[in-house]
């Protein structure tokens, strides 16, 4: 198999090459443009070259990133309970709500608490199982 | 000097989700260059290896505030600078023997006198800058990171790189 060029890479090429000629003959004649070039080439070994940092630096940065992640999670985990409970809650009073206004009958009140009970149970339930949905997906 | 293409595949789905491993190459791959900056604010009891640390932190925890558009490494070095200024300022309000008004401390080597004239650039013209000559983006990849015209980016260059040449004069002699 052949590994010539063929013609519209090898036209690309002889126009980028007529380019660049020109270009190193302007810069020969244009003090502008070869200040211009120089800032540039400056500017760009400037931001760009490092120096070796000590491996117990670079350990100890990753540290500190590895200890805010993990105080993240747990203030993440502690807000993802406390949200279930204030949803189980709110369900509680929604399914009671509900039960009151649909006219069913709350002899005492063991019914009413049952009533709360069984719509937080679920909705702690739904939120529990979404949850686990969620990071089971994401792993 | 060839230019810092993205030296680890950039998700920046998992860097805004903290992710370790990221974290871990990107911390290898960039710290060189914040460690030559971070001595010019060192002193006073404060070391670039605290420094650093404070950088990184600092990073990982306004990582959602970096939207992808523009430029890592000038968002790093953005953070690094903002770091050490604070560092200058703790340590003058600390010892009253050092003069707040001199802040921040000038720039002792043309790398840092680089840095301070990107930075200083509009907007626009600082991300243009660190995106081809740090990132080394092409001017196609250039508009399309940054969501504008190659025509843009080109004038942007355009304008900055006559900026840099007007004020790195003293640099490039």
């Amino acid at each position: 198999m052949s590994e010539c060029l063929d013609a519209d890479v090898l036209v690309a090429v002889g126009d980028a090459l007529e380019r660049r000629a020109d270009a190193a003959k302007h810069l020969q004649t244009c003090a502008v443009c070869r200040s211009q070039l120089e800032a540039l080439q400056v500017t760009r070994t400037a931001l760009c070259a490092g120096v070796a940092v000590p491996p117990v630096s670079l350990s100890a940065a990753l540290s500190v990133v590895r200890e805010a992640r993990r105080q993240e999670q747990v203030i993440e985990r502690r807000t993802s309970r406390w949200r279930q409970f204030a949803e189980a809650v709110a369900a509680g009073f929604v399914a009671l709500l509900a039960t009151v206004s649909s006219r069913v009958p709350l002899d005492s009140p063991a019914a009413a608490v049952t009533a709360f009970a069984v719509g937080a149970l679920l909705m702690a339930t739904g939120s529990a199982l979404a949850q686990k949905v969620s990071v089971d997906s994401s792993i | 000097m060839a230019p810092l293409s993205h030296p680890v595949d950039f998700d920046l789905g998992r860097f805004h989700a903290g992710d370790d491993t990221l974290f871990a190459e990107l911390v290898a791959t960039h710290s060189p260059r914040l460690w030559r900056h971070l001595h010019r604010y060192a002193g006073g009891g404060v070391d670039a290896h605290d420094l650093l640390q404070e950088v990184w932190l600092r990073a990982f925890r306004k990582r959602h505030t970096f939207e992808g558009r523009g430029s890592f490494a000038g968002w790093l070095l953005t953070i690094c600078r903002t770091v050490g200024l604070a560092a200058l300022r703790r340590r003058a309000r600390d010892s009253p023997a050092i003069d707040a008004a001199c802040l921040p401390a000038p720039p002792h080597d043309a790398s840092e006198v680089v840095l301070d004239t990107v930075l200083a650039l509009p907007e626009r013209q600082c991300e243009v800058v660190l995106l081809r000559l740090v990132e080394g983006l092409s001017t196609v990849e250039t508009a399309r990171r940054m969501q504008c015209s190659e025509g843009t980016v080109k004038s942007a260059l355009h304008e900055a790189t006559r900026k840099l040449r007007d004020q790195l004069k003293e640099v490039v002699r």
